[in-house]
């Protein structure tokens, strides 16, 4: 039955190609003892020597071929074909082997070095100098000699073990190089899928800017002023758009490229929020905005300019997100868990979760610029949340059913240690309470450059 | 049928300023789409592919699975430019593909273009 599967491999090789080649080798062997046994003695060793060396040059060549399949079985196996090679030689010519056999022992060690890891090709090293030794013992066996013997395997062990890390240190390199690649590969081909994305994105404002200039351009005397007016509000709001998701991607782009460098300082959040109550396009907005500060809140360490764009496009999209014209709440206190930071809350009501591609925003993984979102409301999120994570915060996602969601982020709360000589607040409200950093903090330094909140507070309501 | 409300009402008012007479319904998704054109039984649909939910693509093959449908023609009005898209949606059965961002007087052509394979042309078309 063997022997028919055996039969049905070699007929059908893409079934069965490694029955198929063991097959054919078998009987390769065969003819080849086969003819070696009807030569004569000259001849019979000239015959060896070429089997032997064909059988090391494929060795030698299919250790370099990149897709041929090694492991250690095979390395070992190797060796044994060396040990039965020359022991082979050594009863066939009984004067001793050649000593170009003895080279052959290099060939399980050059495989091992290239092909496998350093274990494997010291452990192919040992074992290849002691059958060295064997081998080397059973063609002399006098004492005299197998001094000479031990100084040949040393000499072999040691130009072994060179040969062994010259090749492991060149395939370590190569993979490394590979890994490289491929990372580069992976990376060309998410900033290309980004691009694509991004492009896309851009076509929504610009379908409105090109249209509605085109309507008013084609159709000047059948408007009235009043959709005249409409129609350049619509272009205004869509360019103001369209300028946003460009800064959006070239801040992704600057963060990505690691070219991103935070200029931290103490920061008073009221102050922060404030500034990036400024990004946004109507009063009406800024109306819609309430904010609370727990009493005590203290100093943020951040970059004042990145935190702002923090601000500005969390709050630009929950003003978005809620519902029709609803006030939007913003609240900022200590986290109970982490003493060392402080929780900014943004709650939207009537905010879906599901409603936008959010969710790559604010997935799980930390990775979130490969996590390339999908709409241009997310890429500003992405960059929100890449600006957080860059400051050691983290942002999420609070999901409360049915009355809308919130987008949590936290920040590095500003500690005495953080301080250093060129990093000096101005205070220009000094006589609102310079006592203490935020909570009443002393300073060790004893510096009082930087604008401290009082303690006691009431809840803050900026409007 | 566009979650943008810009978008729906630049495709409005370029049909109204064209000249021509239509009667337009609009809807912001899928859906209520779906439930507007049995409803209205329109002779052309403007559909954009990337929707939340039920996207155009559905839309589109729904409508053409419809035997009292079979008349409606199907314009695709989208920002995805991927051949992908647009091979997905004609196999779907929409009779035209016009990429975001359009000039308004193209849709209007392309408008009066599939009003002219229906069988009567009561000069009635729906952005759903």
């Amino acid at each position: 039955m063997r022997h028919g599967t055996n039969v049905r491999g070699m007929l059908n090789p893409t079934r069965a190609p490694r029955e198929t080649i063991a097959a054919g080798l078998r009987c390769l062997i065969l003819i080849t003892v086969f003819v070696m046994a009807r030569l004569q003695p000259d001849a019979r060793t000239t015959a060896f020597d070429l089997v032997v060396g064909i059988g090391a040059a494929y060795v030698l060549i299919t250790t370099f071929i990149p897709w041929s399949r090694y492991d250690a079985r095979r390395a070992t196996l190797v060796m044994l074909a060396v040990d039965v090679v020359l022991i082979t030689a050594l009863i066939q010519t009984q004067t001793g082997v050649r000593s170009e056999y003895y080279l052959l022992y290099y060939l399980p060690i050059l495989h091992a070095s290239v092909r496998l890891n350093f274990r494997d090709a010291a452990g192919t090293c040992v074992f290849a100098a002691a059958s060295y030794l064997l081998v080397g013992m059973l063609e002399k066996p006098d004492a005299a000699v197998t001094t000479t013997v031990i100084s040949r395997v040393l000499t072999f062990s040691l130009s072994a073990a060179l040969l062994a890390a010259f090749f492991l240190v060149l395939s370590h390199e190569r993979k490394d190089y590979e890994r490289l690649t491929n990372h580069y590969r992976d990376a060309m081909r998410a900033k290309s899928e980004f691009l694509s994305r991004v492009s896309h994105e851009f076509r929504t404002p610009l379908t409105a800017i090109v249209g509605f200039s085109q309507l008013l351009y084609e159709h000047e005397k059948d408007l009235d002023p009043s959709r005249q007016h409409e129609y350049l509000s619509v272009v205004r709001e869509q360019a103001q758009q369209l300028a946003r998701m460009i800064e959006d991607m070239l801040d992704i782009t600057r963060i990505d490229d690691g070219r991103l460098e935070l200029q931290r300082e103490a920061a008073k959040l009221s102050d922060l929020i404030e500034a990036a109550m400024m990004f946004l396009d109507s009063p009406n907005d800024r109306e819609r905005l309430r904010v609370t500060m727990q009493p005590g809140t203290p100093f943020v360490w951040v970059d004042r300019s990145e935190l702002e764009q923090v601000l500005s496009r969390v709050i630009h999209n929950a003003l978005a997100l809620a519902e029709e014209q609803k006030p939007i709440s913003l609240s900022a206190g200590m986290v109970d868990e982490d003493p060392d930071m402080v929780r900014v809350s943004v709650q939207a009501p009537g905010m879906n979760v599901d409603e936008e591609d959010l969710s790559p925003v604010f997935g799980p993984s930390a990775a979130v610029l490969s996590e390339r979102p999908s709409s241009g409301r997310a890429l500003g999120l992405a960059v929100a949340r890449a600006l957080v994570e860059l400051h050691g915060g983290r942002i999420w996602l609070d999901d409360t059913e049915g009355t809308g969601a919130a987008i949590n982020f936290t920040l590095p709360k500003y500690t005495a240690k953080d301080a250093s000589p060129e990093v000096i607040v101005s205070d220009e409200n000094s006589g609102e309470g310079a006592e203490a950093y935020g909570e009443g903090e002393s300073d060790d330094s004893g510096r009082r450059s930087v604008r401290a909140e009082t303690g006691a507070r009431q809840p803050e309501p900026l409007r | 049928m566009d979650d943008d409300p810009s978008a729906r009402k630049l495709v409005r008012d370029s049909l109204s300023l064209s000249g021509d007479s239509y009667d337009i319904f609009e809807a912001d998704d899928g859906r209520s789409a779906l439930d507007l054109i049995r409803a209205v039984r329109p002779d052309v649909v403007l559909l954009d592919i990337t929707m939340p939910e039920v996207g155009g693509i559905p839309v589109c093959s729904e409508i053409k699975s419809d035997p009292l449908l079979t008349d409606t023609e199907i314009i695709i009005v989208s920002a995805r430019t991927e051949s992908d898209f647009i091979a997905e949606s004609l196999n779907a059965g929409a009779s035209t593909y016009v990429t975001k961002p359009f000039q308004p007087a193209d849709l209007v052509r392309r408008v009066r273009q599939a009003l002219a394979k229906t069988p009567e042309t009561p000069e009635e078309a729906v952005h759903a």
